[in-house]
């Protein structure tokens, strides 16, 4: 199976009046990540199936990567807490998007890769708003192999 | 839609699956794709409690409490709790940039309210293009499809009745609202 482990979108900053999850994507945001999108598309990443967090931020970029998928999208809460065997329990088909949220994001990638739990303070992983990385393997907790990370910026020159 | 399910009544149901309905079709004339699967997983979720009271009525209420287990349990997981609220942020939020707009989507659904002649099928999708209709205040079109969806919906309860003594009178009003509507559906196609 394919992992696709995506970092949502650059997100409006939170304010006081502004609850966390009601974040929107910014315009910028909206408009660079679907430029990354389509240097997905030259990758040739398709999905049978985008889970991503329940987060306006996570919906609104699962929706941008939606002409990658098979018309497939769910919402999975497990996306907005860490990776644990009940996220994976919901991943179905051969290649899956999973949208979600640092330190979230980067902690799967370590936990799928090396079994690790925890990447410390300093993070092993850079996992920048719209990056993009690629697991293959068995989907078990250390039993997966890194293909590929890419950050939104080698995205969107892939694109052009 | 979260506490809507307390005992599994019939209008409780009904009043989950249609809210889910509603909010499908908001979100279809935004443009939006995302959530919509949930909510279709939503409705058929409550679907088989509905199709259960509609094939047994009040007979194996065992089963039947069953069955509500089981709904109750699915609306109280995660993914059913978290629904409403994104919803709700959802249909806040401006539509995608590829979005052609409400009357394009419009144009969509009569598109494919007329692409089948299976009656069930033409009652669930004239049952959508009514209520975006109803949504951008075309109200009079809307009365028109509900008319129809109305008599399909009574023609097909009395397929399923044996022996039906109306079933000819039925199907010919049925037809007859189709016939009215039928050119408003082509209108919106078009």
């Amino acid at each position: 199976m394919r992992l696709w482990i995506v970092r949502h979108a650059p997100a409006v900053d939170p304010t006081a009046e502004l609850p966390d999850a009601a974040r929107a994507l910014t315009p910028k945001g909206r408009e660079r990540f679907a430029t990354a999108v389509r240097g997905l598309r030259r990758l040739n990443a398709r999905f049978d199936l985008i889970l991503h967090s329940p987060l306006l931020r996570a919906v609104q970029t699962a929706e941008l990567l939606a002409p990658l998928g098979q018309g497939r999208l769910q919402v999975a809460p497990e996306l907005a807490l860490e990776p644990s065997e009940d996220l994976l329990a919901l991943c179905e088909g051969q290649s899956v998007a999973l949208v979600g949220h640092e330190p979230h994001v980067s902690t799967t990638v370590a936990w799928l890769t090396c079994g690790w739990e925890s990447l410390g303070p300093t993070g092993a992983v850079l996992f920048k708003k719209g990056a993009v990385a690629c697991l293959e393997g068995e989907l078990r907790p250390g039993r997966m192999q890194l293909r590929g990370l890419w950050q939104p910026g080698v995205l969107r020159k892939l694109a052009r | 839609m979260r506490d809507v399910v307390s005992c599994g009544s019939a209008g409780e149901v009904h009043a989950l699956r249609s809210a889910a309905l509603r909010a499908s079709v908001a979100l279809e004339l935004l443009g939006w794709r995302a959530l919509r699967n949930d909510l279709r997983w939503l409705r058929r979720t409550a679907g088989r409690l509905r199709d259960w009271d509609v094939s047994h009525g009040a007979a194996a209420p065992a089963q039947r409490s069953a069955l509500v287990q089981e709904l109750q349990a699915q609306l109280h997981a995660a993914r059913a709790q978290c629904l409403p609220e994104a919803l709700m942020r959802m249909l806040q939020t401006r539509s995608p940039s590829h979005h052609l707009g409400p009357q394009r989507q419009l144009q969509s659904l009569a598109r494919r309210a007329l692409g089948t002649h299976d009656p069930h099928r033409l009652r669930q999708r004239l049952r959508r293009l009514r209520l975006a209709l109803d949504m951008l205040g075309l109200t009079h079109d809307a009365g028109a499809m509900r008319e129809v969806v109305d008599r399909l919906g009574r023609w097909h309860d009395e397929l399923q009745a044996p022996q039906s003594s109306t079933l000819d009178r039925t199907y010919k009003k049925a037809r007859r609202s189709w016939r009215r509507a039928a050119p408003i559906v082509r209108r919106y196609a078009s």
